[in-house]
């Protein structure tokens, strides 16, 4: 798992899968004030993108890779 | 393939032909503006036709072309050889890009982004004439250059600069919009890893394509992005990248146009009723039908496989213009989401009402007119029909009316009693017809039985009666088939004004090439084995026989040679006479040349006439032309031509002036399918002869041959006959047999121009057969051209004299 929850903040590391998207998106569900890590992230599948755009969690630590940092920068302001 | 794609290829092709020749006409009679608004016509229904498809290369390709086809038509350019050369390439291209459908359904890589040099050097027609360009809708295809797009207004200047920097630089510069498809994450596609894997991203947009739906219902893996960006790059690449997802994925150039405009304030729906201004009256023609289709069936549920497939024509058709396809794509998931079909009812009425309100204004040409006034009062109709869509009742009327209309003016156009077959059912066809020509052709000796066997003489006869109508019966069937399978010369004709202009361009000669006869027709396989040694004879002709220009003039001759192509039909053969009047052929380099290639010896070169030594050329590893050109003598000789016309029963005669030209005549039996050959016999076995190499047969007392150098000749009606025995050449040990006169029977046969006496057993009278030709390891025996099956169930094998005469 690339994804550590932690009480209040989902930590989002490395590589994310296709089939984490499924608990990202109900840990989010469950933990409406819940906040995300990114800051190890490399790459998200569009599948989790596509939950953090819905949810718009806000982001603790954004990514320190700046391509992944562009992407999701663009995603999150449309 | 579906049948719709498979008439596409059919239809298309047809109409390259009658482009390709159109043009040449226009070439050669500059002139003359009657052809120019069928050639317009052409082009304008190839390339209606191609947007049923999604074939965004070759409808944009087809587009270029009809937008110079229509400057020239309506004189505002001048047509001319550069001209005529940049759309033939067009159509080469349109014949590739079937070629590359036909084989695998899809365009290729190759075939998937626009030819951009074909389409630049196109448009560079239009250009060069402002006033043309200006007419030019913007919208067109999905890699037209846009005028100041609403997206650009949302860089930051930041990014604008680096645009302006880029172009500057002459950097291609590409915005692309990706849609994956809703499903895409269980096809294994990650679209954002997709789109990391592209360089220098200048800028980027990732958003929903829908609202999301309420957090309770959303679903992670029910893809709804749109990931639009900017980059720097190759348009091939592009396409490479995106191949596996090119339906999900659409880009436009940038050019510098947007950096000089200001963006619009207008709001969206202004600039797509602009767009469809622009459309393609044949496209408007698509669509009103699918308004209509879809008032019809808005009772049923949404996205029935009816509502699906008037969806799938929409964007099919509209894949050319971006922003009404974007539009429509919008509707389309408005219409998933509601479940209901009115979004896109929708979305008819506010981009093609008010599109076709104007459509009057648009239209440009007369005979466009009449369709756009007919497009005006269809969408009058739906308007209406759609006002009252509720009650299906009042749709009907206006639908039938409509589609009626629709039939007769199909009805006027197209020639309904043509049928297309597949030559394979007609082949098979013709072997029944065979086989039935053979089996009636047993009733004779059943009747010969019954007499002589069992004394039945009234049975006989009444078998023979039986027989006579079965054989009158199977003759009928046998022309039947014949006439089908007939086809005009012009059909290998036709090719030839393309290629002997290309050639006499490359070679730098004047030709002028003269076709005759194109309606003399012969059988369909004639026809075809015809093709390729007309071809090369024609090239030699124009390699080797047509001089340059100037040395035309010093030999005072006009600059301009002829190339003549006669066809004609001389009783059942068909003969073909290619002429030239080049420099001819010189019996003395023939004969220096084969001497020094030891092909001949000297002394039978010496007794050769000058007829004989221009026959040379047809000899194996012969060829003239000092240099080898990439036209012709590319090792392929006049020996490949002639065995090639007499696989198929022809005959190839050549005769030359020196300093007049050349002549060549090919001789083909019309059909191959029924041969009349003499039934001989040899060595108390029967054969077959063709009827059209005998010349005589003859009684010879055996005294009459006198052997001359140790040749057996005889002298017939003054002429001096070489003679052969057919069981030596089948090395049967037998002698030939003498009748009780002591006189030879004896074959005159015409082989090759020569005459050859045969000496053989006994005459048979001559037969009606179907040849078949060997195969298999008997195949390669030279000296057969095949057997047939005899009424009373014998084999005969027929020979193939000429073969057996070398």
């Amino acid at each position: 798992m690339s994804i550590t929850f932690k009480k209040s903040v989902a930590v989002l590391a490395d590589q994310v899968t296709v089939e984490e998207a499924e608990t990202l998106l109900e840990w989010l569900v469950k933990n409406p004030s819940g906040k995300v890590n990114l800051g190890d992230l490399e790459h998200l599948h569009t599948a989790n993108l596509q939950v953090l755009m819905a949810l718009k969690p806000s982001v603790s630590v954004w990514p320190k890779n700046t391509d992944i940092k562009l992407w999701l920068e663009a995603a999150f302001n449309a | 393939m579906n049948a719709l794609l498979q008439q596409f290829i059919q239809e298309s092709r047809e109409a390259l032909e009658s482009i390709g020749s159109t043009l040449l006409t226009m070439e050669r009679e500059p002139g003359n503006t009657a052809p120019l608004g069928e050639l317009f016509r052409l082009v304008h229904t190839l390339k209606g036709n191609s947007g049923l498809f999604d074939f965004p290369a070759l409808t944009s390709v087809l587009h270029a072309a009809e937008d110079v086809m229509d400057a020239v038509r309506n004189g505002e350019l001048d047509f001319n050889q550069q001209l005529a050369d940049q759309l033939l390439s067009t159509a080469d291209y349109v014949s590739e890009f079937l070629d590359e459908i036909e084989q695998s359904e899809q365009p290729g890589d190759g075939f998937r982004v626009p030819p951009r040099d074909l389409v630049d050097g196109l448009r560079a027609w239009l250009v060069k004439n402002n006033a043309v360009a200006a007419i030019e809708p913007a919208l067109e295809t999905n890699t037209e250059e846009v005028a100041a797009p609403a997206w650009f207004t949302e860089l930051s200047d930041e990014v604008r600069q680096q645009v302006a920097d880029s172009l500057e630089e002459g950097q291609r510069l590409y915005r692309v919009e990706y849609r994956p498809a809703s499903d895409c994450f269980f096809q294994g596609t990650d679209p954002l890893h997709l789109v990391r894997q592209l360089p220098d991203i200048l800028w980027r947009r990732v958003s929903p394509v829908e609202s999301w739906a309420p957090v309770s219902e959303l679903d992670a893996y029910q893809c709804n992005m749109r990931i639009e960006f900017l980059l720097a790059i190759q348009e091939e690449d592009l396409a490479e990248h995106f191949r596996y997802v090119s339906d999900q994925v659409s880009w436009e150039a940038v050019t510098s146009a947007v950096l000089l405009v200001p963006a619009p304030d207008e709001d969206n729906r202004q600039s797509i009723i602009q767009g469809s201004e622009a459309v393609d009256p044949l496209v408007r023609d698509i669509v009103s039908t699918q308004q209509l289709a879809l008032a019809a069936c808005l009772a049923q549920s949404w996205r029935s496989g009816q509502q699906a497939a008037i969806v799938r024509t929409l964007k099919n058709v509209l894949s050319a213009y971006p922003v009404l396809h974007e539009a429509l794509e919008h509707s389309v998931a408005e219409a998933d989401r509601q479940n209901s079909a009115a979004p896109i009812i929708a979305w008819f009425q506010t981009h093609w009402q008010a599109g076709a309100d104007q459509a009057l204004e648009v239209t440009k040409e007369g005979n466009q007119h009449g369709e756009a006034v007919n497009v005006k009062s269809t969408a009058q109709l739906d308007s209406d029909a759609l006002a009252s869509a509720v009650s299906l009742e009042t749709t009907r009327a206006p639908i039938e009316s409509s589609a009626s209309r629709r039939q007769e003016e199909a009805g006027s156009h197209v020639t309904p009693k043509v049928l297309k077959i597949e030559q394979e059912k007609i082949d098979r066809l013709m072997n029944l017809i065979g086989e039935i020509v053979v089996a009636k052709n047993g009733l004779p000796y059943l009747a010969e039985r019954a007499e002589d066997q069992y004394g039945q003489r009234e049975l006989a006869r009444e078998i023979k009666a039986q027989y006579a109508v079965v054989n009158r019966i199977a003759e009928d069937l046998q022309d039947a088939i014949m006439q089908v399978r007939m086809m005009p010369v012009s059909f290998v004709l036709q090719r030839f004004p393309r290629l002997v202009r290309d050639i006499a361009r490359k070679l730098g000669k004047k030709v002028n090439l003269i076709l005759e006869g194109e309606d003399t027709e012969a059988d369909k396989s004639m026809i075809e084995a015809l093709a390729d040694p007309l071809v090369h004879i024609v090239r030699n002709s124009m390699d080797h026989g047509l001089e340059l220009p100037e040395e035309r003039v010093n030999a005072g001759k006009s600059e301009t040679g002829t190339l003549r192509i006669r066809a004609n039909q001389n009783a059942d053969h068909v003969v073909i006479v290619i002429e030239d009047d080049g420099r001819g052929i010189d019996p003395q380099k023939i004969k220096a040349k084969v001497a020094s290639k030891g092909l001949v010896e000297q002394a039978a070169l010496d007794a050769m006439s000058d007829q004989e030594l221009v026959n040379l050329v047809f000899l194996p590893g012969f060829s003239t032309a000092e240099q080898i050109s990439d036209l012709s003598g590319r090792g392929v000789g006049m020996d490949v031509v002639r065995s090639g016309i007499e696989k198929v029963g022809g005959q190839l005669r050549l005769t030359s002036q020196i300093g007049k030209g050349t002549q060549l005549s090919l001789t083909l039996p019309l059909s191959m399918a029924v041969t009349q050959v003499m039934v001989i016999e040899s060595g108390g076995q029967r054969f077959g002869i063709p009827m059209d190499q005998v010349m005589e047969t003859v009684r010879l007392p055996k005294d009459s041959i006198h052997t001359i150098k140790h040749q057996p000749t005889a002298q017939l009606r003054g002429r001096t006959i070489p003679l052969k025995s057919l069981n030596q050449m089948l090395a049967v040990s037998e002698e030939q047999v003498l009748n009780e006169d002591e006189e030879y029977a004896l074959m005159v046969l015409r082989s090759r121009g020569e005459l050859v006496g045969l000496i053989i057993d006994d005459f048979h009278g001559s037969i009606d057969i179907i040849l078949k030709p060997m195969v298999g390891i008997l195949g390669e025996l030279s000296g057969y051209s095949g057997t047939a099956v005899m009424g009373d169930g014998s084999i005969l094998m027929i020979l193939n004299p000429t073969e057996l005469f070398e």
